[in-house]
């Protein structure tokens, strides 16, 4: 009697340890149980110079959605990036997404800009209207080597 | 059906296949304006800034035919603030903001740019009526890349944005215009533009 308690005791434990385990490496891991809080779009850009999966997007610095993916449009030889944004937040087709640095030498995230036309951007749709990251050393360069 | 019936038919569908085997590239439609404002600039009967009211005239007349002010305009402007002008606001804004871009854009290009030549680096078809035309303007002094957002608008490419080396036209003002919308009303920013064009007419 007594060691069948200790046992179920134990194995409550083990469960609610389990649970704990699960729900970190979901957070920790930024997974989605249920994926239906964000919508994706996706963008295509001449440079991201560093932006990597998990970046912000923000809109007016307000963080709403995150980074999918990178990956590169061997074709068309631009970088695609995959975006999670969240459900409630619309776009529009002419929304404007830029690659900008916190600070001047901080992480990189995507700014974007809302829009005005009345035709909304769905799940899978694309971010036509992008701005690249300005490289600071090509911007230098360009002022040593400008003869104005 | 009788053959007179089928002639307009048979027609119809001639004129509607052919328009669709010639149906214009962007990187066509900007080619020849963009050639055209590069000679105007470089017509020896403007050199040293003279007759530049006449050079403008026809700088615009070749820019009207191919940037769409009124989306320009409108891009310039959160949907959100657009949907609470009126129409005659609208309307106003368009013109007013149309005008102080060809003057930023004049100023710009006048007396200086040349010895340009641009070079068309290619297109990027982005769906049935949205294309991106990539170009550097080669001077002397280095290249500049600038690409062309276009619209297909029943049946004609127009530009609607601008990309200088990264950042673009509408991006710009967007910001611009955001902040003044915040801090004040519509008329703010009517008076805000007003008082820019007079500045630029005045460094003329």
């Amino acid at each position: 009697m007594k060691k069948s308690f200790i046992d179920t005791i134990v194995g409550i434990f083990v469960v609610i340890g389990i649970v704990c385990i699960g729900y970190l490496t979901i957070k920790l891991g930024k997974m989605e149980v249920i994926g239906h809080k964000h919508y994706n779009v996706s963008a295509r850009f001449q440079s991201i110079s560093g932006l990597t999966p998990g970046a912000h997007i923000e809109m007016a610095g307000v963080k709403i959605g995150a980074v999918d993916s990178v990956s590169f449009d061997v074709e068309r030889k631009v970088a695609v990036v995959n975006m999670k944004i969240h459900k409630g937040v619309t776009l529009s087709e002419d929304a404007i997404a830029s690659v900008k640095t916190s600070g001047l030498i901080g992480d990189k995230y995507i700014k974007l800009s809302p829009g005005s036309s009345d035709v909304i951007l769905k799940d899978g749709d694309t971010i036509y209207e992008t701005e690249s990251a300005i490289d600071i050393e090509d911007l230098v360069s360009k002022y040593i080597f400008s003869d104005e | 059906m009788t053959l007179k019936r089928m002639v307009p038919i048979i027609i119809s569908l001639i004129i509607s296949s052919s328009s669709l085997a010639y149906s214009e590239q962007p990187i066509d439609v900007l080619q020849v304006p963009v050639n055209r404002i590069v000679k105007i600039l470089q017509d020896p009967q403007f050199k040293n800034n003279v007759n530049r009211k006449l050079q403008q005239k026809q700088l615009r007349e070749v820019i009207d035919g191919i940037f769409n002010f009124e989306l320009i305009a409108r891009g310039t402007i959160d949907r959100y603030d657009w949907d609470k002008f009126t129409p005659q606001q609208r309307t106003e804004f368009t013109k007013l903001f149309s005008e102080f871009i060809s003057n930023v854009y004049f100023n710009k290009i006048q007396g200086d740019y040349t010895d340009v030549k641009v070079a068309y680096l290619g297109q990027e078809i982005r769906s049935d009526s949205s294309a991106r035309v990539k170009t550097v303007v080669l001077r002397e002094s280095g290249e500049i890349p600038i690409d062309y957002s276009m619209k297909l608008i029943n049946g004609k490419w127009w530009v609607y944005n601008v990309f200088v080396e990264g950042p673009s036209l509408l991006g710009n003002y967007r910001d611009e215009h955001k902040r003044i919308l915040m801090k004040g009303s519509y008329t703010d920013l009517i008076e805000q533009l007003k008082k820019k064009i007079e500045a630029q007419k005045s460094k003329k």
